[in-house]
C-alpha cells in the first residue's frame, strides 16, 4: 500500500468515526446546544468525505450551505426557543426507545446487507476529477435546467413563506367591514384555540 | 486515487457509513422530544442520502457525475426546508410556549 | 429520445461549446406553468403596494393566470410527444389531464378562499402566491420524467403545502398541523431520496426510462428495497393507509381552503407521481408493486370509511373520507388495463368537483357561523337552502348515489376492477361504499330532517344571508359551478368518458404497460 493510499484510508476512518459518533451525539445528548454544535461537526466531516471522493465543489457547497446556513439557523432557533422546560415523564418511553432501536438495527442490517450483496457496476467510467465543477455547470444548464429553474421558485417561495409565518404583525382590520379583527380564528372548535399569552 | 488498481476505500465502505447515518437519523426522528432535534435528525438522514449519491457518482458515474448534481439539489432543498421548518416552529412556539413534541396534542395525533 | 442530454454530454468533449446552445429544449411544453409563474410574480408585485391593492388585484391576476394556463393545456391535448428539457419533462395526455385537474382545483380553491383569508386576517397576496407556487410544483411533478425533476417539484409542492397549512399563525392548531406535516413530510422526502439514490446506483442514471430499463436486469433485493422506499413516499402523498396518520390532523388544523387544495390538487399530483414511478419505472416489478398497492387500497378503503363514521368534526370526517376515496382510485391503478387507467383519470376529475363543492359549502357555513361540528348543521335547511342543497348533492355524489357524477366514476372503477379479476378489491370497494353512504347520509339527515325546534344553537342564531362582502361572490360562483357539474355531469358524462379514454390512449407510457400486461395475461 502506498503512502497516498494509506493516508486516504486513515482520513476516511477518522471522518467516518466523526460522522457516526457525532450523529449519535446529536440524537442522544440531553443538551440541545451541544447537539447543534456536534451537528456542525458531522456536516464538516461529511464535507471531508466529499473531498475524498474528488468532489470539491459539492464539499464547498456543503460547508457553505449546511454549516454556514442550516446549522446557524438551527442555533438561532435554539436560542429563540430556549425556555428551560421540565419534560413531563411519559410512560413507556424507555420501551419505545428500545423497540425503535431494534427496528432501526433491523433496517440497518438490511441496508448493509443489500449494499454488500449487490454486484455494483464496478469499475465505472474514468472519473473526471478536477473538471467536476465545470461538468456540474454544464448539467445545470442542459439536462437539469428545469429543476434548476424550479429550485429558484422553491427558494423564493420558502423565503416569502418563512417571513410571513415568522413575523409578528398581522392584518388588524377587515378590509371590507372595517371591523377590527381581534378574534384569532374564525373557527371556534372544542379545544382552547389560542393559549393565553399573558400567563406564562 | 479513485479507480486506481489498489483502491483503498471500497464503494461499500461509503454505503455502509451512509446506512449507519440514515438509521441514526431515523432513530432520532422517532425518539426526539425536542422539535428542533427532530429537524436535526432529518438533516442527518438527508446527509446520509448525499453520501450515497456522491459515492455512486464517483464510483459508477465518474464522467457524468449526475449524482453530484443531485446532491447539490438536495442541499438546496434541505436549506429551504430547514428555513421553513424553523419559521413554523417559531410560530408554534409563540402559541404554545414549548417545543416538546409530546405536548403538541391539540389535534389528536 | 429522452437520453439525448446524457448522450450528448457523453460525447460532449468533442463538440464545441456553441452546440450546447443548439439543443432542442422544447420549452413550450411548460408554457402553462410559465403563465402560472408569471401570475405568482404578479401577485407578489401587487402585494408590495399594500394590503388593499393586493385584495383588489390579486384575485383577477390569479384568475387570468390559471385560466390562460388551462387554455394552453387544452391546446397541448394530443400534441406532439417530444420530451422537453432534454428528457426532464414530457407533456403526454396523462400529464396534461392531471395538470388540468390540478390547475382547476387551485382555481376553485382560490375562489373559495378570499373571504376566509380576509376574515381570518391573513395576508391575501402572499397566500395566493404560495398557493400558486404549490400548483407550479404539482403540475411539473405530473410530467417529470427525471428523478431530479421529480424530487425538486415534489419538494416545491410539499414546502408550499407546509407553509399553507400553517398560514393561520395565530391559531395554535394551524401551526401544530404545519409542524407535524413538515416533520412527517420531510422524513418521507428523505426516505424517497434514499430510494432514489439506490435507483441511481443500480442504473447510473436519473432518467426514469433508463432506470426502468436497468431494473429489468438488476438484482432483486436492491430493487425491492428501492421499490419499498419509493412506494412509501407515494403512499404518503396520496394518504394511503398506513401512511395516512398525518391526514386527519393536517386537515383538521389547516385553513379549510388549503385543505380543499390538499385533498384534490396534492392528491392528483401524488397519483401522477405513482403512475410515472411505478408504471414507468418499476414495470419489471409489476406483480410486486401491484400486490403492495392492493394491500394499501384495501386498508385505505376499510379504515378510511370506517373511522369516518365516528367523526364529529366535518373537516376530519372529510379527511377520513378522502383516505377512503384514495383507496377507490387505487383500484384503477392496480388493474393496469386501459379501462383501469381511464377510470382513475375520470374519478380524479369527478372527485375534483364533488369534493371541492363540499368544501365550498363547509367554508360558507364556517364563515357564517364559525363552526365546524357536524351536529351544528342540524336543521340548516330552513335557514340556508343553498348550503343544504349543495352539500347534500356533493355528499351523495361522494357516496356514489346515482345519477350523480360520482356514481358513474365509481361504477367505471368497479367495472374495470371486475374485468381485470380484482374481485377482492371490488368487493371491499362495494362494501365500504355502502358504509360511506351511511355517514354521508347522516350528515344530510342532520341538515334536512330535524324539526325547527331541534335545530342547533348555531343554526338558530344564523345570520341573515348576504353576498355583498368582498369574496362572497366568487365563493358562490364556485359553489354553484361545482354543485351543477356534480349533479348534471353524471347525466352528461359521455364526453368525460371519452376524455378519460383519450388521456390513456395518448400516453405511450401507459400503452406500453397495457400491452405488457396483456401479453402476460395471454402467455
Amino acid at each position: 500500500m502506498t503512502i497516498a493510499a494509506s493516508t486516504e484510508l486513515i482520513c476516511f476512518l477518522i471522518l467516518g468515526a466523526v460522522v457516526v459518533l457525532g450523529s449519535i451525539g446529536v440524537v442522544l445528548l440531553t443538551n440541545i446546544v451541544y447537539s447543534a454544535f456536534l451537528l456542525g461537526g458531522v456536516f464538516m466531516a461529511v464535507a471531508g468525505l466529499y473531498l475524498l471522493l474528488n468532489a470539491s465543489f459539492v464539499a464547498a457547497a456543503q460547508v457553505l450551505v449546511y454549516v454556514g446556513a442550516v446549522n446557524v439557523l438551527i442555533l438561532f432557533a435554539i436560542m429563540l426557543v430556549n425556555k428551560k422546560e421540565e419534560l413531563k415523564p411519559i410512560k413507556g418511553l424507555q420501551l419505545r426507545k428500545i423497540l425503535s432501536g431494534a427496528i432501526c438495527l433491523g433496517l440497518l442490517s438490511l441496508l448493509i446487507r443489500v449494499d454488500f450483496t449487490t454486484p455494483w457496476n464496478l469499475p465505472g467510467p474514468k472519473a473526471i476529477g478536477e473538471d467536476a465543477t465545470e461538468r456540474i455547470g454544464e448539467h445545470l444548464f442542459t439536462d437539469y435546467l428545469l429543476p434548476f429553474e424550479l429550485a429558484s421558485v422553491l427558494l423564493l417561495m420558502a423565503m416569502i413563506g418563512a417571513i410571513v409565518l415568522a413575523r409578528r404583525d398581522v392584518l388588524i382590520q377587515d378590509l371590507d367591514t372595517e371591523k377590527a379583527i381581534d378574534l384569532p380564528i374564525i373557527e371556534n372548535g372544542k379545544e382552547p384555540l389560542l393559549i393565553d399569552k399573558t400567563s406564562p | 486515487m479513485l479507480n486506481s488498481p489498489i483502491d483503498p476505500i471500497p464503494l461499500q465502505a461509503y454505503l455502509t457509513l451512509a446506512s449507519l447515518l440514515f438509521c441514526i437519523g431515523v432513530w432520532g426522528l422517532i425518539n426526539s422530544r425536542n422539535a428542533v432535534r427532530v429537524l436535526m435528525s432529518i438533516e442527518l438522514m438527508l446527509n446520509a442520502v448525499n453520501i450515497n449519491l456522491m459515492a455512486f457518482s464517483s464510483f459508477l458515474d465518474g464522467d457524468l457525475i449526475r449524482g453530484q448534481v443531485f446532491a447539490v439539489f438536495v442541499i438546496t432543498v434541505a436549506a429551504a426546508e430547514a428555513a421553513v421548518g424553523l419559521a413554523i416552529l417559531l410560530s408554534l412556539y409563540r402559541n404554545m410556549i414549548t417545543v416538546d413534541m409530546e405536548s403538541f396534542n391539540l389535534l389528536r395525533w | 429520445m429522452p437520453e439525448t442530454g446524457a448522450l450528448f454530454l457523453t460525447n460532449q468533449s468533442m463538440t464545441a461549446p456553441g452546440e450546447l446552445l443548439g439543443l432542442a429544449l422544447n420549452a413550450g411544453a411548460i408554457l402553462p406553468e410559465g403563465i402560472i409563474l408569471l401570475a405568482m410574480l404578479g401577485t407578489l408585485l401587487v402585494d408590495l403596494a399594500g394590503q388593499k391593492a393586493a385584495a383588489k388585484w390579486a384575485p383577477p391576476i390569479c384568475y387570468i393566470g390559471l385560466g390562460t394556463s388551462l387554455c394552453l393545456l387544452a391546446l397541448q391535448w394530443n400534441g406532439p410527444l417530444e420530451p422537453s428539457f432534454l428528457g426532464a419533462f414530457l407533456a403526454d395526455n396523462l400529464a396534461v389531464a392531471f395538470r388540468a385537474v390540478i390547475a382547476l382545483s387551485t382555481l376553485i380553491s382560490l375562489l373559495i378562499s378570499w373571504r376566509y383569508a380576509e376574515q381570518s386576517g391573513s395576508p391575501v397576496g402572499e397566500y395566493a402566491a404560495i398557493l400558486l407556487a404549490a400548483t407550479l410544483g404539482a403540475m411539473l411533478l405530473c410530467g417529470s420524467t427525471d428523478l431530479i425533476s421529480v424530487f425538486v417539484s415534489l419538494e416545491t409542492l410539499s414546502v408550499a403545502s407546509y407553509l399553507l397549512a400553517g398560514y393561520m399563525k395565530r391559531d395554535a392548531r394551524s401551526s401544530e398541523a404545519a409542524l407535524k406535516y413538515l416533520l412527517v413530510g420531510s422524513a418521507a422526502a428523505a426516505v424517497f431520496l434514499y430510494g432514489a439514490s439506490l435507483l441511481y446506483g443500480i442504473s447510473g442514471s436519473t432518467n426514469l426510462q433508463e432506470i426502468g430499463v436497468a431494473l429489468l436486469t438488476s438484482p432483486t433485493p436492491l430493487a425491492a428495497l428501492a421499490l419499498v422506499f419509493v412506494l412509501s413516499t407515494v403512499a404518503f402523498k396520496i394518504a394511503a393507509v398506513p401512511f395516512h396518520q398525518w391526514t386527519p390532523d393536517v386537515y383538521e388544523g389547516s385553513p379549510t381552503p388549503v385543505v380543499a387544495f390538499l385533498s384534490v390538487g396534492s392528491k392528483a399530483a401524488g397519483f401522477a407521481l405513482a403512475v410515472r414511478l411505478l408504471v414507468g419505472c418499476f414495470g419489471a416489478f409489476d406483480n410486486q408493486w401491484k400486490l403492495l398497492f392492493t394491500v394499501l387500497a384495501v386498508l385505505s378503503m376499510t379504515l378510511g370509511n370506517v373511522v369516518a363514521l365516528a367523526q364529529t368534526s366535518m373537516k376530519r370526517m372529510l379527511a377520513y373520507s378522502s383516505i377512503g376515496q384514495a383507496g377507490f382510485v387505487m383500484i384503477g391503478l392496480v388493474c393496469g388495463t386501459e379501462d383501469g387507467y381511464a377510470a382513475m383519470v375520470l374519478y380524479m376529475a369527478a372527485y375534483l368537483f364533488m369534493n371541492l363543492g363540499a368544501f365550498a359549502c363547509i367554508i360558507l357555513f364556517t364563515i357564517r357561523t364559525g363552526s365546524d361540528r357536524i351536529s351544528d348543521y342540524a336543521g340548516l335547511y330552513q335557514k340556508d337552502p343553498l348550503i343544504t342543497l349543495g352539500l347534500s348533492l356533493c355528499l351523495l355524489s361522494l357516496g356514489g348515489i346515482p345519477p350523480m357524477l360520482g356514481f358513474f366514476g365509481k361504477i367505471y372503477l368497479f367495472f374495470a376492477g371486475w374485468a381485470d379479476q380484482q374481485y377482492l378489491l371490488v368487493v371491499v370497494g362495494l362494501v365500504t361504499s355502502v358504509i360511506s353512504i351511511y355517514y354521508y347520509i347522516s350528515v344530510i339527515k342532520m341538515m334536512v330532517v330535524k324539526e325547527p325546534h331541534e335545530a342547533s344553537e348555531v343554526v338558530k342564531a344564523y345570520p341573515s344571508i348576504q353576498w355583498k362582502t368582498i369574496g362572497m361572490q366568487p365563493l358562490r360562483a364556485a359553489l354553484v359551478t361545482c354543485v351543477l357539474v356534480t349533479a348534471v355531469g353524471g347525466i352528461l358524462s359521455s364526453p368525460l368518458f371519452q376524455w378519460a379514454n383519450s388521456a390513456v390512449a395518448g400516453t405511450p407510457l401507459l400503452q406500453e404497460a397495457i400491452a405488457l400486461t396483456g401479453e402476460r395475461a395471454l402467455g
